[in-house]
């Protein structure tokens, strides 16, 4: 399987379970670049672009056990989520001893830096280092040779437990 | 509950505090009791209810009793007041609720239930945008949500005026918002002592800050 078949079928594992919900933005028509066609149309929760709101609602969906999946189209663009990620997702079961466990698995796709062509400063960032030490959950990069599926069924049982994982795709692979 | 036992449950911490037995962030209400006995009389035991940085009476009249309240504050919970029983979470970042509680509202709409989210800012956070993202989210897709203003005129010790230049306030034209307005009796942070008046001792602060 080519990566970006890989992270369809990925997908299409997250969809099996009725309780996945797909968050973000470019999901119901753009359907995450083709990725989401596994997802029934229930699953999709298109949101505007306003990347804080939309992680907050997938905290909220957690809180009411769903499963969410939050979906950034540029890591650039995550920055503006960060409250949500970093003062809620990630503090959540610390300030609340225990009470609240919300997990969201967090999408990321770094952008093209030549395949087709150059997407410009602010659209090809990879911030994954600055990622993992802002968070207490497993920040993942998925490199072609990663067994991609095997990473998102990790995910996905530790949904299942309360624990978050990020993962950062790169659509140079795509 | 009463405003008279709300009143002297926040005496109670002021003591405590002046006592120097809370040696860390406390947020205490006061002036808003009837405007809170009123809203609550709406709110049912199943609603979710959202709280921030000031959180005791919302606790005490969510239902959390008042025992467990004062055992959290005075273990440093002040802000961090949370039961999962009660559908009751906090958040001591501005405006950092808003969006969860669009989560937890979309929930319940799509699964066709009848509780309520209560969400609870003061008109600090009715400044950020993340407030602006949640209730157009909420108004738009009609959530079962109420965002309640908790308007003291006063972001942290700044009011309306001196920082947006008028005292109008904003229109939020939707039935998701309410606002109450209300003059505060104790300062943003602290129980309002002298400067300097609180003694911790070496063994309090070891125990508890962290």
């Amino acid at each position: 399987m080519t990566y970006k078949e890989q992270i369809t079928a990925a997908m299409s594992l997250l969809a099996q379970d009725d309780r996945a919900r797909f968050v973000g933005y470019g999901l119901a028509n753009g359907r995450a670049a083709g990725t989401l066609i596994g997802a029934k149309p229930h699953q999709i929760v298109e949101t505007p672009v306003a990347e804080n709101l939309m992680t907050g609602v997938a905290i909220g969906l957690s809180l009411s056990g769903l499963r969410p999946v939050v979906y950034f189209e540029r890591c650039d663009f995550i920055l503006n989520a960060l409250d949500a990620i970093v003062n809620h997702l990630s503090a959540a079961r610390h300030i609340s001893r225990g009470e609240f466990w919300p997990a969201v698995i967090i999408r990321v796709v770094v952008g093209n830096r030549s395949k087709p062509l150059f997407t410009g400063r602010t659209h090809t960032q990879d911030f994954h280092l600055a990622l993992s030490r802002l968070v207490d959950f497993p920040v993942v990069r998925l490199s072609p040779d990663r067994d991609i599926l095997a990473v998102y069924e990790t995910a996905r049982q530790a949904q299942e437990r309360g624990d978050s994982t990020l993962i950062l795709e790169y659509k140079d692979y795509l | 509950m009463t405003a008279s036992d709300l009143i002297a449950f926040e005496q109670r911490i002021k003591a405590r505090f002046a006592a120097g037995e809370l040696p860390f962030l406390v947020h205490l209400s006061g002036g808003n009791e009837e405007q809170l006995l009123e809203i609550f009389r709406g709110v049912t035991p199943g609603d979710w209810v959202f709280s921030n940085h000031r959180s005791h009476y919302h606790a005490l009249l969510h239902g959390i009793p008042a025992s467990q309240v004062e055992a959290a504050i005075c273990n440093g919970d002040s802000m961090f007041i949370f039961s999962k029983s009660r559908r009751f979470y906090t958040s001591s970042i501005l405006a950092g609720t808003c969006c969860i509680a669009c989560g937890v509202a979309l929930e319940i709409k799509e699964r066709g239930g009848h509780e309520k989210v209560w969400c609870f800012v003061g008109d600090g956070a009715e400044d950020n945008g993340h407030f602006y993202e949640a209730v157009r989210f909420a108004d738009g897709r009609d959530l079962p949500i109420t965002f309640v203003i908790e308007d003291n005129d006063r972001q942290v010790d700044t009011d309306h005026m001196t920082r947006w230049g008028t005292d109008e306030r904003f229109p939020w034209q939707t039935s998701k918002v309410m606002r109450y307005h209300y003059r505060a009796t104790f300062p943003h942070g602290g129980a309002g002592l002298p400067p300097g008046s609180v003694k911790f001792s070496e063994e309090i602060v070891k125990r508890f800050v962290r």
